[in-house]
């Protein structure tokens, strides 16, 4: 079983750690895309929670583009889903720009002109044909 | 599934006995397909809303539609009760009967009584067929009647009590039978109980009654998100805090921190808060206990 039972007293809503676990299970490559989740009435029975919550982390998920759902079909990892090097890639960018702004801030640069540089930066870079997508 | 049909509809529900006002104005909506979560307080109006609901109890004032019907006619009431289960706090069954008996007795009056699910629940809650129902334990009793109300086909099961005297792992058991019966068979589930996390686990609605009226009700999704803690560090003695921001406020205060549940979600009680200087700031989810610690406490 891919997914666990959700903490019903953590606070945190069941739909959100769900989604939560479906991401987690998809970065870690436990989901691959075109995979297919497991239908909603055998995983409220199994994990013991409503199905209509299950619904609900479907559709939130589908919404943010990680599954789809196809009609009667069933629920499917989307090939456009985040994976764990997305993930990683995001997060050392980042890194970069946070250390970028920090010695900008130094240098008594405001952030009203650091943003108006970064904007200028990618405008510029779209203008000269660098690969920036649209 | 769920659809926006309500199953169960009251408004303005009163009932008196004597000179007690167990329901004072009590406005309740349940969706179809949905796991209803009934909370409150001992004494807090429950039991007498099931058996106001089912044309046991006739009210003293307002309405109470059951799958549309008035529960307050005897001809609807009959209707109602034909296509309702409902398993009483006392889980009420015939001492002198054993186990089989009162299965096979039960199963003569409906016609639309499920046998597989009878086989099925019977192995699943370890019930033995000869054994006499006097002798029973609290537990068995209550997956007794527990059985007898998920086979006889009923569209609503009202259930006061579900778990009770059930160990933690039967009473798993009894919440995924729940679930796949309304996963299963389009049923609605509404039930009370004190075990809050039980209900957060199954339920997608919820209503805290309490002194009689529907004080907190919805989707549990959406009050949680509603609600949240904020918890305050500040360098000296916490300052006297009081929030202006409309919704209701809990605050404590003791020495240099300051909880706060507060059931307005959004920036301008964050914002309130910061203008006092803590030095730090947290804010986190809130737990259906807390929800309903906050809304049955007594006011000093």
């Amino acid at each position: 079983m891919i997914l666990l039972k959700p903490n019903p007293s953590s606070g945190v809503p069941i739909y959100l750690q769900l989604m939560e676990q479906v991401r987690h299970a998809i970065e870690t490559g436990a989901l691959r895309p075109g995979e297919q989740l497991p239908s909603i009435r055998p995983l409220a029975e199994e994990l013991v929670v409503n199905p209509n919550t299950i619904a609900k982390a479907y559709r939130e998920l589908e919404h943010e583009g990680v599954i789809e759902l196809r009609q009667g079909a069933g629920a499917f990892v989307s090939d456009k889903a985040p994976t764990k090097k997305d993930a990683d890639k995001l997060r050392a960018a980042q890194t970069t720009v946070a250390s970028a702004i920090e010695k900008l801030r130094e240098r008594g640069v405001t952030d009203e002109e650091i943003r108006r540089l970064v904007e200028a930066e990618l405008a510029g870079v779209n203008r000269t044909g660098g690969k920036r997508g649209e | 599934m769920a659809s926006n049909r309500a199953v169960i509809e009251t408004a303005g529900l009163w009932k008196r006995y004597d000179d007690v006002e167990a329901l004072r104005g009590l406005d309740l909506q349940v969706p179809s397909g949905s796991i209803f979560g009934f909370l409150g307080k001992n004494g807090a109006g429950k039991t007498t809303t099931m058996k106001v609901l089912l044309g046991m109890s006739r009210p003293t004032r307002g309405d109470a539609h059951v799958f549309g019907h008035s529960s307050a006619e005897s001809n609807s009431s009959v209707e109602i009760r034909r296509r309702c289960a409902f398993v009483s706090d006392e889980k009420d069954l015939y001492d002198y009967m054993t186990v089989g008996e009162i299965v096979a007795f039960t199963r003569s009056f409906y016609p639309r009584w499920r046998g597989d699910l009878e086989q099925q629940y019977l192995h699943k809650f370890d019930l033995q067929l000869s054994r006499n129902i006097k002798g029973l334990s609290r537990g068995t009793r209550t997956k007794l009647a527990m059985l007898l109300a998920l086979c006889r086909g009923a569209e609503l099961l009202l259930l006061d009590e579900p778990t009770s005297g059930l160990d933690p792992a039967m009473a798993e058991d009894m919440l995924q039978a729940l679930v796949t019966h309304v996963s299963r068979e389009g049923s609605t589930v509404f039930f009370s109980s004190h075990q809050l996390s039980e209900v957060e686990q199954i339920a997608d609605h919820v209503a805290i009654i309490d002194q009689g009226q529907a004080i907190v009700a919805g989707a549990l999704d959406d009050l949680r998100s509603q609600y949240q803690r904020i918890h305050l560090v500040f360098e000296n003695d916490a300052p006297e805090i009081k929030v202006r921001a409309p919704g209701t406020h809990r605050v404590r205060r003791q020495g240099r921190v300051v909880t706060i549940l507060s059931s307005s979600r959004g920036d301008a009680v964050i914002e309130e808060l910061r203008g006092y200087k803590p030095a730090t700031f947290e804010v986190s989810p809130v737990t259906l206990k807390d929800i309903f610690l906050e809304s049955v406490r007594t006011e000093d």
